[in-house]
Order: structure tokens, then sequence, then C-alpha cells
């Protein structure tokens, strides 16, 4: 079983086909919530994709930035091989897209391998990602999804037809072994184990900063270490305080509205915000640092579903584009927009603060009342200012929560293990 | 300090002690003449603490009411949008559920032609003294620039009850400083809310404000408008300070279909029912309600229905820490969704957490009930013997809050119309809850966890159909002031 993996990929417009495009992909678009034209389905492997018009813009200093196309997938399996697929099997709705970008290869619609070339060379790292289900790949959340649905209906009929009526909990749980050990379709709940992580994982920066200290203070330089970080935050310090740059966003009633219009459809969301890194090595140097500690908290701290204390994102990710002179940052998550950002505020605005206090905009901060991403008001304004429409999105599983994919998972290893005392809170969610 | 006496008194009492209503409801026609009638309305509005014992007259406005007396373009640009918008648009539609049956082109008002500027909210201690006031706005109405839709009549249900037969209005959100309980140490108790999650211009539970909307002192050469920070000559003077949002949703209640749901789906079979089928029908309600008719929460009664307990206190002081399954109280039953007090904990550590946050989206409530109850007696057992008779009822919800969008609609999409609500799969708020058009979608589900096996009922209806509503704001006395005022110089 192949882990999750992430596609971000960039591509300039040619400004003059920029509404060519627009159109192209208002085709794709027709309807969110029954997109059929992509066969995304087809591919088994892709969690959620979404198409953007990165609209051509000026950068802080001033200059330029050309119209670009952003490509965002989540799939399983390798980057390469997953190209490969991707391209063969849609390669004429692709070219599509792809024939007004920059530099693209002409022969790309029956050459494929050049066409898995130039989509790969416009592939962007990852600044800082994060999954609210890692590990679990597309088959299984589907196939777990399947088991609790038929699992369910059992208990539904069962009840109804008086089955269990003054049996135990442990009664119903052999019962429903039986049906599903006898049901040739749910061979593979009993076959595959799930991955689970080593134990370390989850205090792996801790342990990291620890074994850090450690080495520093037997090399007798915690002083020094102690120094740097003083130094960093007076820096800091300095940097904010001469910092005057304007607010790229006038975040108007309109604005908002549109976005409104793409959103609560289903019971999934998503976001993609675009910010404007304050000019300066130093800040860049600094949100580097910062991305990469988020990036290592995310990947290997907060491995089961919640970041920070917040349930319900299923994907998301930090990616630095422009020459580190923009900061992307793409979302999917469940609920409302007020729900998500509420969330953020309420449980994660320490660290929302350390990243996007490195961009032009962002609510200041406050000795008295802390101000960042702890004023709400200002915040959530910087966050709709920030927001740009996404053209095209995709879901794989519109009808699953985080949480229920989650439940899914213990319900079959529920089902597999024993029943006792301790491990029978899976029944409930069935 | 909270400065009470500028504020309508609606914001600080629920007037128990008037048992009569009514909600008066105009268009403007012309805002001069208009303007001559509301300045001589302006000695009967009621603020502060103890308004009349006989009766009170709120006020409160639209934004195209606004819009129409003439308050300069640049204040109004300053309203949120969810408030300017108003509540009817596709986007607010679907997050309210206000689709299909409650779509706007089936209210009986606020919405196209009947969309409603001026909300008059009269109440008094009999019916006799509410006609004499309701008559008195009225007449003066009359040839006043402006123009009387409707009068929208509630009804006292015994018992302090809701149409489906409920206790109800037992919850409700304390504001510190104003009617927050003080414990022995001074500090505020903790079930007690900052002020400014309800009236504008005060810290709220975010340590912060909601935006002010402000004037220049230019605009303001009368000094009606307290300058911002309290500073007495400021050059900024703030118009929403000591004012609310208010929220009106009057919702129609199919008390009919409710009960029969419960009694088709509790009882074991056949049309001859026995006392314990009535039973298990009132229990099934109380399952989805999360108390039981005589307002007694199933978390500390998960049993039975213990008539007798009265005291607000004892029927409002529980929490869900210890039913993390739905055991006792559903992950669905309606007072969990709409209240989730400690509910949302991933973890022990995180309960005074989820208390905190649960305290940033918190109304007041201010509803009342309208049409004669399905059963005289509000008892449930007549209610399912009664035939269907056709007659309008429901509750006209009102609520107040200081950001529509956090609060009201935060608690009506993502707690009330939210699927996966606390780990849920596909089921909506079995009261109040918009099922989907397609009932395929959702079937209509509600589960009552129990141990070993839960039990999923499938089929229930829309029991609560939108009747027309609005967003109005609630001026404090300075800014009705200003508005009565503004542009007569």
């Amino acid at each position: 079983m192949y882990d999750q993996s992430e596609l971000n990929i960039i591509c300039p417009i040619q400004e003059e086909n920029l509404a060519a495009l627009r159109s192209s992909l208002e085709q794709l678009e027709e309807n969110l919530t029954t997109n059929r034209v992509l066969p995304f389905d087809k591919l088994n492997t892709v969690h959620f994709a979404r198409w953007v018009i990165l609209e051509p813009t000026e950068d802080l200093r001033g200059e330029k930035i050309g119209p670009q196309l952003l490509l965002i997938v989540d799939f399983d399996g390798d980057r390469k091989s997953f190209l490969e697929v991707f391209v063969g099997a849609c390669a004429i709705d692709l070219y599509a897209l792809y024939r007004y970008c920059e530099n693209f290869p002409s022969q790309a619609l029956h050459d494929h391998s050049a066409f898995v070339s130039y989509l790969e060379t416009h592939h962007v790292k990852t600044s800082a990602g994060f999954s609210g289900h890692p590990r679990k790949s597309l088959v299984r959340i589907h196939r777990e999804d399947m088991l609790r649905e038929s699992l369910a209906e059992c208990l539904d009929r069962g009840m109804e037809a008086g089955v269990w009526e003054g049996k135990s909990k442990q009664d119903v749980y052999q019962d429903l072994q039986k049906i599903i050990k006898q049901n040739p379709k749910y061979h593979w709940v009993f076959q595959s184990k799930d991955k689970n992580y080593p134990w370390w994982r989850k205090y792996f920066p801790e342990s990291l900063l620890f074994i850090l200290i450690i080495v520093l203070v037997s090399l007798e330089s915690v002083f020094l270490f102690l120094f740097a970080v003083l130094a960093f935050a007076f820096s800091w310090y300095l940097h904010e305080k001469n910092c005057q740059v304007p607010s790229p966003f006038d975040g108007t009633h309109k604005r908002v509205s549109d976005l409104q219009t793409q959103e609560d459809h289903l019971s999934q969301n998503q976001m993609t915000s675009i910010t404007y890194v304050k000019p300066g090595l130093f800040y860049l140097v600094s949100l580097k640092i910062i991305l990469w500690l988020v990036n290592l908290l995310a990947r290997y701290k907060f491995v089961d579903g919640y970041l920070q204390g917040i349930s319900g994102i299923h994907f998301a990710r930090w990616i630095l584009i422009d020459q580190g002179r923009r900061l992307l940052f793409v979302s999917n998550f469940d609920g409302s927009w007020q729900h998500y950002l509420g969330d953020f505020i309420d449980r994660a605005a320490l660290g929302l603060t350390a990243i996007w206090l490195h961009t032009a905009g962002f609510p200041k901060l406050d000795s008295k009342s802390l101000g960042g991403a702890w004023n709400e008001v200002d915040f959530k304004v910087y966050a709709r200012a920030s927001q740009t429409p996404t053209q095209f999105w995709y879901s794989a599983y519109k009808h699953l929560s985080v949480e229920n994919i989650h439940q899914n998972s213990s319900i079959r290893q529920g089902i597999v293990g024993e029943l006792t005392e301790e491990n029978s809170a899976w029944i409930r969610f069935l | 300090m909270v400065e009470l006496e500028e504020i309508q008194s609606l914001l600080i009492d629920g007037f128990r002690k008037y048992s009569s209503a009514c909600y008066m409801l105009f268009q403007v026609n012309d805002a001069k003449l208009a303007k001559n009638w509301l300045q001589g309305m302006q000695s009967y509005l009621a603020y502060g603490v103890k308004p009349s014992d006989e009766w009170c007259i709120n006020l409160a406005f639209s934004y195209p009411g606004l819009e129409k007396l003439g308050l300069q373009s640049t204040l109004l640009s300053k309203f949120p949008t969810v408030f300017s918008e108003g509540m009817v648009s596709t986007y607010r539609q679907r997050i309210l559920g206000d689709i299909g049956d409650s779509s706007p082109e089936c209210w009986q008002w606020g919405y196209g032609e009947s969309a409603v500027d001026l909300l008059f909210l009269v109440f008094a201690r009999n019916d006799g003294l509410l006609v004499k006031q309701a008559n008195k706005v009225k007449q003066e109405a009359k040839k006043s620039g402006v123009n009387w839709l409707k009068t929208l009549h509630t009804e006292k249900l015994p018992e302090n009850k809701e149409h489906f037969g409920f206790r109800d209005g037992i919850s409700q959100p304390k504001m510190s400083g104003v009617n927050g309980e003080v414990d022995s140490n001074g500090a505020d108790s903790k079930d007690s809310i900052a002020p400014g999650e309800f009236i504008l211009g005060y810290p709220n539970e975010h340590q912060g404000s909601v935006n002010r909307l402000t004037v220049s002192a230019a605009s303001d050469p009368s000094h009606m408008l307290p300058g911002v920070d309290g500073l007495d000559n400021a050059a900024i003077r703030d118009f929403s300070k000591n004012g609310s949002y208010l929220v009106f949703r009057q919702l129609r209640q199919n008390v009919k279909a409710f009960w029969d749901f419960m009694a088709k789906n509790a009882s074991k079979g056949g049309e001859s029912r026995r006392a314990e089928d009535y039973a298990s029908a009132i229990k099934l309600a109380s399952k989805m309600v999360g108390r039981w008719p005589s307002g007694a929460p199933l978390m500390k009664f998960p049993d039975i229905d213990p008539v007798a307990v009265q005291d607000k206190a004892v029927l409002n002081r529980f929490s869900y820490k210890h039913d993390p399954s739905g055991l006792s109280c559903p992950i669905g039953a309606h007072i969990r969704r709409a209240h989730p007090r400690n509910a949302f904990t991933f973890d022990k550590s995180c309960i005074p957490e989820s208390v905190r946050n649960n305290k940033r989206h918190r109304i007041l409530r201010r509803g009342r009930s309208y049409g004669k109850p399905f059963s005289h007696t509000m008892n449930p057992v007549d209610m399912i013997k009664s035939r269907e008779d056709q007659v309008e009822r429901g509750l006209y919800f009102i609520c107040l809050n200081a950001d529509i969008e956090r609060q009201f609609e935060f608690i009506q999409q993502a707690w009330l119309n939210n699927k996966k609500y606390g780990g849920l799969y596909n089921e909506v708020d079995p009261l109040v809850g918009k099922m989907s058009v397609n009932l395929k979608a959702d079937k209509g589900t509600f589960t009552v966890p129990a141990d070993p096996i839960r039990t999923r009922y499938f089929g229930l209806k829309n029991f609560v159909e939108m009747r027309g509503g609005g967003y109005f704001f609630l001026p404090s006395r300075a800014a009705v002031d200003y508005i009565i005022h503004h542009g007569k110089f």
C-alpha cells in the first residue's frame, strides 16, 4: 500500500489565452456537486483535486506576476507513476487546459511522456502539509465506508426483527463478525493489517528538540543557543517595528459573496488563499524555518486526524511560490467557513500567527489584546480577502467527514479484534 | 460598565412579566414624515432595566429601513454584509435551510413586496393593555409616511411550553455585569457571557469586540452619539454602541405530523394504543428534544420525566461530560446541538476549551409562540389523539446577538443543520433542522444510541417550516435619536 502523496503543479499561462483557459475550466466546472467530466473516479487514487487560476498581479515591490494555472492533487502512490496514469487517462481534457500554458510542448497530446515531464518540471514542493487521515488510501476509505454501511443496515434489520432482544454486546459482536466472515465480499477485512505509526512519531519534534538541547548543553553552548533564540526574537521585533508594508487587500462585499456562491453545497468545503510575503531576506528565512517546524509537527505529531485539536481537515498545505514572494494555502475541510475559521482561531491562533505574520495585511500584534489571529474580526477579514475562487474542485468522498473516516477504521479494527470493555466504543459508530 | 439606560429593554430582559405581546411590521414610504412620527414615538420606547409594569415598546430597523430613512451611505456601508444583504439570498437560504417548503416564495412576509423596514415589538401586562398600545402605534402611523403591513399576535401557552408540548426557554445566557451571577469570590460565574456577545461596543468572548459603526463628528453636529472609547468630544462617534442585531424567524410548527411520527414509530403495531405506547412515543420525542415535556433534561433524568421539578436552575445545571456516546441524551438531540455546553471534547483535558469555544456562539432568545395550542391541555397524549385542525401555529423565533454570522447563523448551520455534527453520519436536527429536499439523500434519519445497539429512525419530515423573517438592528437610545434627526439640519 502506498502512502498519500501531493501534486502542486504551477504553470504560467499565456496571457493572451487567459480568457480561453477560463472558459475551458468553466466547462469542467459545470456543476460542483456532480462533476463527471474528468475520470478522477476511475483513477481510484485521487482523494481531492482542484484547478485554480492565480490571477495576474503585482508583488509587494510592484513587480509583475503573470497569470498561472495551479493544480493541486492529493493522491495515493508516487508522483511519477500517478502522472503517467493521469495523463494516460485524461490526455484530451488536460490538453484542453495546458495548451494555454507557456512552453507547453505542442506534441504532448500524443507524446504522453513529454506531457508528463512538462507537468513534473512544474511541480512545486510543499512547504508544510497535513493530512487528516494519513496513510489511508482511497480504496481503503471507500471499503471501510461500505463495511460500515452494510453493518449498520444489518443492525437495522436485526433490530426490526427483534433478533437481539435481551442479548449482550458480546452476542451482537459475534453475530456481526460471523456475517462479515461468511461474506466473500469482505475477505479484505481480515486480510490486510493497517500499518500503525511507531510510538515515537507522536513525540518526534519534542524528542528532536530534547536531543538538540542535550547536545548543546554537552557542548557547553547552551548560552549560545539561548542567545541565538533571543537574537532571533529581537531582530523580529526590530523588523516588525520598521515594517510598513501596506495591506495588498481591499476586501469588498462583492468578493465575499462571490466566494460564498461556491460554498456549503456539500458538507465539505475548500479554500485557496494567496498572501504576500513581506519583502526582505529576513522574513523569507524566518518563514521557511516556521513552515519547516509546522511541517514537522503536522506530519509526525498530528497523525490521528487532529491538527492542534482541530478536527475536520482532510488535507491542507502551505506552499511558497513565486520564488518566495507569495504564500499559498490550500485546504479541504468539513463544515462551513465560519466553523473552520472559528476552530482555527480558538485552537491554533499561535500557529496561524507564526506563519501569516510574515505576510502583508495580517492583523498587527498588540500587547494589550494579542492581535494577530487572536483578533477574530480582523483575522477573518484578512482570511476572506486573501481567498481566491477555485475554478474546479473534486472530492472523492463527498459524504464522509474526517471523523467518519476514522470511525469507519475503528469499526473495521473492532470487528477484526476481540471485543473487550475498553475496545467496544466502535459499536456506537454503526 | 454597561450603559443600561441606553439599551433597549428587550436586550436586558425577556419580559416574562408581560403576558401579552405582538410584533408590528411597517414599510417606510416617506422618510421625512416617517421620521417625524418616529420622533413622537421615541418617548414611548423602553430603555434600561426597569420599563413600566404595564407595557413596553421596542423598535428595530432592517437595512432597507435604515436606507429609506436616509442614513448616510458612509455609515450604511459599514454594516456587516450579512445585515445589509439580509436573510434572503441564495447563499443564506442554503445555509439556513430556507429551501423547498421554507423558501421565501412561501413566506407570509419578509420577502419582496412584503419586506419589512420597521419592526415594533409591543409587550403588555394583559391583552387589553396590549391592544391599547398597539392601536396607539397603528393610529399614529396613519398619515405618517409609513405603511402598516401586518401585526403578528403571540399566544402565551400554559406552563411556558411551546407547541410541541415541551417547556421552552430554560437555558438562557447571562451577561456578566448586566444580569450575570457573581460568585462569592466576586468573579463572574462560568455561566455568564461577556456582554459584547450581545451588546455592541463591549468586550466579547474573543477579548475583542465586533467592529464599530462609526460616523465623523461633522455628521453628528448635535452630538447625539457617544464618542469612541467613552471620550465625550471624540472626533469619531459610535453609532452601534449599546445596539444589537435582532434575528426574527416565523417558524410554523406542524404539531400533528410531529406526534404522528412519534406514535407511529414508538408503538409495536396496531391502531389501538396502550398506555405504554403513549409513554414510548413521548420518550422518543424527548430523545429528539433532549428534555422531557416538563423541561427536565435527559442528562439528569434519563429514564422518566420528574414532572415535579420546576426550578430552572436545576433544569439547567448539567453537562455532557459523562455521556460521550449519547446514551442518556442522543448526540443529535436538539438541545445538544443548539447549545453543546462541553460536548466537543476530543480528549478530557479540553473540556474547559470546549466550554470557552461554546461561549462564542450563544444567543439571547426572545421568541414567543403564536396560534391556538393543538390541545389546550398541552398534554402529548391528547395531542396524539387529536385530529388535524388546519390551524396555523408556531414560534416567532427572535434572538439577539452581536455578530449574526458567528452566533445565530453558526448555530443554525454548523450545529443544527450539520449532518456531520459530533461524528454523526447523515442526520440534521430532528426538530428544526432542514431535511434535504431530496429525502433520499438523508432519509430523514435520527439515531437514538443505546447499549448494546442504537435504534435508527427514518422518514422524519420537516416538522417546522419558515413562514417569514428578517435581520434587524436594535439601536441604542442615542442611535434612534440619530436616525430620527439625521439629515434634518
